[in-house]
């Protein structure tokens, strides 16, 4: 096979699987998982929780909500301004397992109120 | 005194993990080290120095050792990619063994250097990064402009891959892959020039091994200092910029410096490779950021560094330097009287078939996926002639966007 042809081909499956890996990264669901089975295999891993917030710290730049979901608690990180999450309200918070101090965490990307 | 014999066999496991992680295709030593890191808990009786001496001794031992492959097989991973066009110009003249020794050359002279600039780091990068941090995204920004920039093949070619390669990362840093960049730059750099191999049905000649006496010979005296001194104006960059790569070093220092010759680059590519290395330990003394896995493994298990600690990892770079040069001599020697016994195209199909495996069992489908658009992607930067170093926009791009958004 000629290289231009070669060329061509390689392009085309470089063209249609990047867009199809960012139509997957769009659009692909995280499960949900419970905070029990958060271990150090998921440490870096994106994942999805459903919880209650317990309380909420209030630091300068960061917010921790400590979230419990009935199988155990842990923090999530979120640098969010809004402040209209109060503790008690059930959420769903989408994010990355961190290592802190030897306690996991999960810095939050997404979270969604189910009740206001 | 049990404690020292613990540190005493940690090292030398850490070489033998090292010469490992550095010979075989595909195994990062960032994926040895997360694997520690992952089974620490199995570890909590060690103390965590005793856990950082074999991470950095397989680190050191690895810069060495992993030019190996890139040479012999043209399998690379990032850090050694560059070496695979002028190693493999040395391999089918049968001056494999010269390549690498050329490379080991540099990554021995890299010790003394991450010697000489740790005390400027200690000293200087507290006070410059918090200014250099404002600044990341531009200084990630320019580098991305000089390297299409000094592209001598095509421009325009140089900058669609870049591109594409930014995609790529994008995509695949937000799939949640286990282990992203495994098929990501296993595919860019090592299954697109195997697949190279393959078509090209690639035949070696014997090998000629020369003695190291006649290879420094053959050296203009000035080579290794032209080397050395590009090696020093980039990586130090490289050691605590975020997604600046050794490979990304290696043209910045090459262009600054001028035109280097083959065996020149070749002893740049060496030491950079160890000297990144090497320094990201003591950037996480001086800033408490880790810019390489080795770094990020160590950080997590000593969250802050003491001065001892820093002593300690000195002295593991310096000895693991030296017995990694003779390993690296003495595996070289062995390669290259054994790599025409194989049949070197079955040698590639059967790498090839390794790295997919491996990719299949550390990121599963998605990840083979990213794999084959990755190596896709690869084949377009060869096939066009352009330098390979663009498709580390991979990295790059995710990174500025992350500062920038």
């Amino acid at each position: 096979m000629e290289q231009k042809e070669l060329l061509r081909i390689s392009l085309i499956i470089s063209l249609i699987g990047i867009f199809l890996l960012l139509f997957l990264a769009k659009n692909l669901e995280l499960k949900q998982i419970n905070i029990r089975n958060i271990n150090n295999n998921l440490l870096n891993q994106k994942v999805k929780i459903h919880g209650t917030i317990l309380r909420i710290i209030d630091k300068e730049t960061f917010k921790i909500f400590s979230v419990a979901d009935g199988t155990g608690k842990i923090d999530v990180l979120c640098e969010c301004k809004n402040n209209s999450i109060t503790p008690n309200q059930d959420i769903v918070i989408t994010g990355t397992v961190q290592d802190y101090k030897k306690n996991f965490q999960i810095s939050a990307d997404k979270i969604i109120r189910l009740n206001k | 005194m049990i404690e020292i014999l613990f540190l005493i066999l940690a090292f030398f496991l850490g070489i033998l993990a090292g010469t490992f992680t550095g010979l075989f295709p595909g195994i990062h030593i960032n994926l040895v080290a997360f694997l520690l890191l992952g089974s620490a808990a199995l570890l909590t009786g060690f103390s965590p120095i005793i856990l950082v001496t074999f991470i950095v001794a397989m680190s050191i031992t690895h810069t060495f050792l992993d030019f190996i492959p890139s040479i012999f097989l043209g399998a690379p991973d990032e850090d050694s990619v560059l070496s695979i066009l002028p190693g493999h110009e040395f391999l089918i003249k049968g001056k494999g063994y010269e390549a690498i020794i050329l490379t080991a050359f540099g990554s021995l002279a890299a010790i003394a250097i991450v010697l000489l600039l740790t005390p400027l780091f200690i000293f200087t990068l507290p006070t410059i990064y918090p200014y250099i941090q404002n600044i990341m995204p531009f200084v990630l920004l320019i580098a991305s402009f000089f390297l299409i920039y000094f592209e001598k093949k095509s421009k325009s070619w140089a900058i669609i891959i870049f591109l594409l390669a930014g995609f790529l990362g994008i995509a695949s840093l937000n799939l949640n892959l286990k282990e992203p960049l495994l098929p990501m730059l296993t595919g860019l750099f090592g299954a697109s020039s195997l697949i190279t191999s393959i078509m090209k049905k690639q035949t070696l000649p014997e090998q000629k091994i020369e003695t190291i006496r006649n290879i420094k010979k053959e050296l203009k005296n000035t080579s290794l200092f032209r080397a050395l001194g590009a090696s020093l104006i980039a990586s130090p960059l490289c050691s605590f910029i975020p997604a600046l790569g050794s490979g990304q070093a290696a043209v910045i220092g090459s262009e600054v410096t001028g035109d280097l010759d083959r065996k020149e680059f070749l002893i740049l590519l060496g030491s950079i490779n160890t000297i990144v290395m090497g320094l990201s330990f003591v950037t996480l003394y001086a800033i408490g950021k880790g810019r390489t896995g080795s770094a990020v493994a160590v950080g997590k298990l000593i969250s802050n560094l003491t001065f001892t600690n820093l002593i300690t990892i000195l002295v593991v770079i310096v000895l693991a330097g030296i017995i990694a040069f003779f390993l690296t001599i003495f595996l070289a020697k062995f390669a290259s009287k054994n790599i025409t016994r194989i049949k070197y195209n079955k040698l590639s199909i059967g790498i090839l078939i390794l790295l997919s495996v491996l990719v299949l069992i550390f990121s599963g489908f998605l990840g083979f996926l990213v794999f084959v658009v990755s190596a896709s992607l690869g084949l377009v930067c060869i096939f066009t002639g352009v330098r390979r170093i663009h498709l580390m926009a991979c990295l790059l791009v995710p990174t500025i966007l992350l500062y920038l958004l």
